[in-house]
């Protein structure tokens, strides 16, 4: 163990003790005030995000992480992510009386699992990383069982992300049962004898697909989104995706020379059914965070076409791709913890009636974040989708992609049917009280980011160049 | 010794038998017991694995795995504990607030 390796492990380690000092604090003497313990929370994960710029790299520690470009980005993307959610946190009434210390602990433990799970170079690590990701979750969701359908959804993502680990587990077994060896890096060169390692492959990808919620694995995430408290959805739908998928993105890009001819149709085939299921669910949907759900599953099947490329320019394309998404997911669920009623969720899509022309900032917001996911220029959404399916194209894969842009004129029905009621003249009887400025704060640099990032795609991609 | 094709078709039978439980009962106790079957068919290959090839990290992967299991467990159970003082209802039929909503609701 060198000092080097100790400042690479800083990122990891700096949530994981915020979390222990909250709940340290939780059983100090005298009471503690919420204030304080946020602002404990939040200077971790700040730590975490300044340690990130420590690192050397191409680094590793050990044979179980590596440290490079990507782990960089993601990484800095999380902690600063964690912090946003927790702003949200703070401005979502129907919980807002009951985040105490365990809340933001489970936060800080989720976001150290994911910049674990992104950095992972081991079959192993990355599986700890998934499941300090997911077991905090399963909490999150639930939280304040009293609100409804609360306890239901908890139980549902519990059973499901650990039915999914379950898969992914006995892949890395037969991975490992095949070649001898859990190192990512070194699956690539086992001996074509390996009958074994298809099925493993096919059984990691089945258990992301469930994580991640790729079709006909999504069943899950509509009933989840609407369950959980809208910055955990905000959580899950964007942070905690976006991780999982750079894991996948990292085990997609090894190649497995021997493997990916039977790989490829398995892929294309996810790809078809998630774009085209998400898209005709999401058509008819009148409840705002299962439409997103659905969507966000016609998304995953676009990152897929991306991936099942399998050149360095579909790489590139679903890693920018995945931090757009989160991006955009954060500012629309910000959006939605914005206009929260003092006791739920607005869920109907009437309740929203009217309320973009008088709230502008926030309509204006949300109209933004939802013309960005359906694809409009000059948004970063617009530059992710030409980015993609442009990898498909250089592939070969005309036809997949030609799918991809059908789906995508599809998809601009519901996100236009989202923003005209939004904006429509009458206004819905469903009284508002806006008092937080978190969330404004949340979908302002979200708005400047999409439009940001889609003006310049070379400010991400530069990064992920080797100098 | 026994052969890898012998320990690695107990783990799948084992793996399969936790699956059809997690898909075929209805009680919520049983489906978190499949799903510990299921790593057991999990545990079972790695160790087997780790037998044939000499090294350790399968069964470094089986630690890992009881560690995370029993933390994934402790807070299912607590779900299904408050499932039931809510509820009073261990069954995944009494789970149903959650449903979609493609008609427009009058309320």
């Amino acid at each position: 163990m060198h000092s080097a390796d100790l400042i690479n492990l800083l990122p990891y380690l700096l949530p994981a003790t915020g979390g222990l000092v909250i709940l340290i604090l939780s059983i100090w003497p005298k009471r503690v005030s919420t204030r304080f313990l946020s602002t404990t929370a939040l200077t971790f994960l700040l730590l975490g995000a300044t340690a990130t710029l420590l690192w050397q790299v191409p680094g590793a520690v050990g044979s179980l992480l590596v440290i490079d470009e990507i782990s960089r980005i993601f990484t800095l993307f999380f902690m600063l992510g964690a912090a946003a959610i927790m702003l949200l946190s703070f401005g979502y009434a129907p919980i807002r009386n009951e985040l105490h210390e365990e809340y933001l602990s489970l936060i800080l433990f989720a976001t150290s699992g994911m910049a674990l799970l992104v950095s992972s170079n081991n079959l192993v690590s990355a599986f700890v990383g998934l499941e300090m990701l997911a077991v905090p979750l399963y909490a999150l969701i639930a939280w304040q069982p009293t609100r409804y359908g609360a306890i239901e959804g908890g139980i549902k993502y519990a059973v499901l992300a650990s039915f999914a680990a379950a898969f992914f587990l006995y892949g890395v077994a037969l991975a490992y049962a095949s070649g001898g060896t859990l190192d990512l890096a070194e699956l690539n060169t086992i001996a074509s004898s390996a009958s074994l390692l298809p099925v493993a492959i096919t059984l990691i990808l089945i258990g992301i697909g469930f994580k991640v919620a790729l079709a006909p694995f999504h069943m899950w995430a509509p009933d989840i989104y609407q369950a959980a408290p809208s910055p955990i959805t905000a959580l899950f739908a964007s942070l905690s995706k976006a991780a999982t998928l750079v894991f996948l993105i990292r085990l997609l890009c090894l190649q497995l020379p021997l493997i990916w001819e039977a790989l490829l149709p398995l892929l294309w085939g996810i790809a078809l059914i998630s774009m085209i299921v998400g898209n005709l669910l999401a058509l008819h949907q009148q409840n705002l965070k299962r439409l997103l759900a659905y969507s966000s599953v016609a998304h995953l099947g676009y990152i897929l076409v991306a991936l099942s490329a399998g050149n360095s320019a579909g790489r590139d394309a679903a890693i920018y791709y995945a931090v757009t998404l989160a991006i955009m997911n954060l500012g629309v669920f910000a959006v939605i913890v914005a206009f929260t009623r003092r006791d739920q969720d607005r869920e109907n899509l009437t309740d929203y009636r009217g309320l973009g022309r008088r709230y502008p900032v926030l309509g204006i917001g949300m109209g933004i974040c939802l013309l960005a996911l359906a694809g409009l220029p000059p948004t970063a959404g617009f530059m992710a989708k030409l980015f993609a399916f442009g990898a498909a194209i250089e592939a070969g894969n005309v036809i997949l992609a030609i799918v991809a842009v059908i789906n995508t004129a599809l998809a601009f029905f519901y996100y236009l049917r989202v923003i005209g009621v939004l904006f429509s003249e009458e206004e819905t009887a469903v009284g508002t009280s806006l008092t937080a400025q978190g969330p404004l704060m949340v979908i302002i640099i979200a708005m400047i980011l999409v439009i940001g990032l889609g003006i310049f795609p070379q400010w991400l991609l530069g990064l992920l160049e080797p100098p | 010794m026994i052969p890898l094709s012998h320990s690695l078709a107990i783990a799948a039978l084992l793996f399969v038998l936790g699956l059809a439980v997690v898909l075929l009962r209805r009680e919520l106790l049983f489906i978190l017991i499949g799903l510990e079957v299921m790593l057991n068919g999990v545990a079972l290959t790695a160790t087997a694995a780790g037998q044939y090839w000499g090294n350790a990290d399968g069964q470094v992967l089986v630690i890992m795995l009881m560690t995370v299991t029993a933390a994934e467990v402790a807070v299912a159970l607590i779900l299904v504990w408050l499932a039931f003082d809510h509820y009073r209802a261990a069954r995944v039929e009494a789970l149903t607030q959650l449903r979609e909503e493609t008609e427009r609701r009058t309320s």
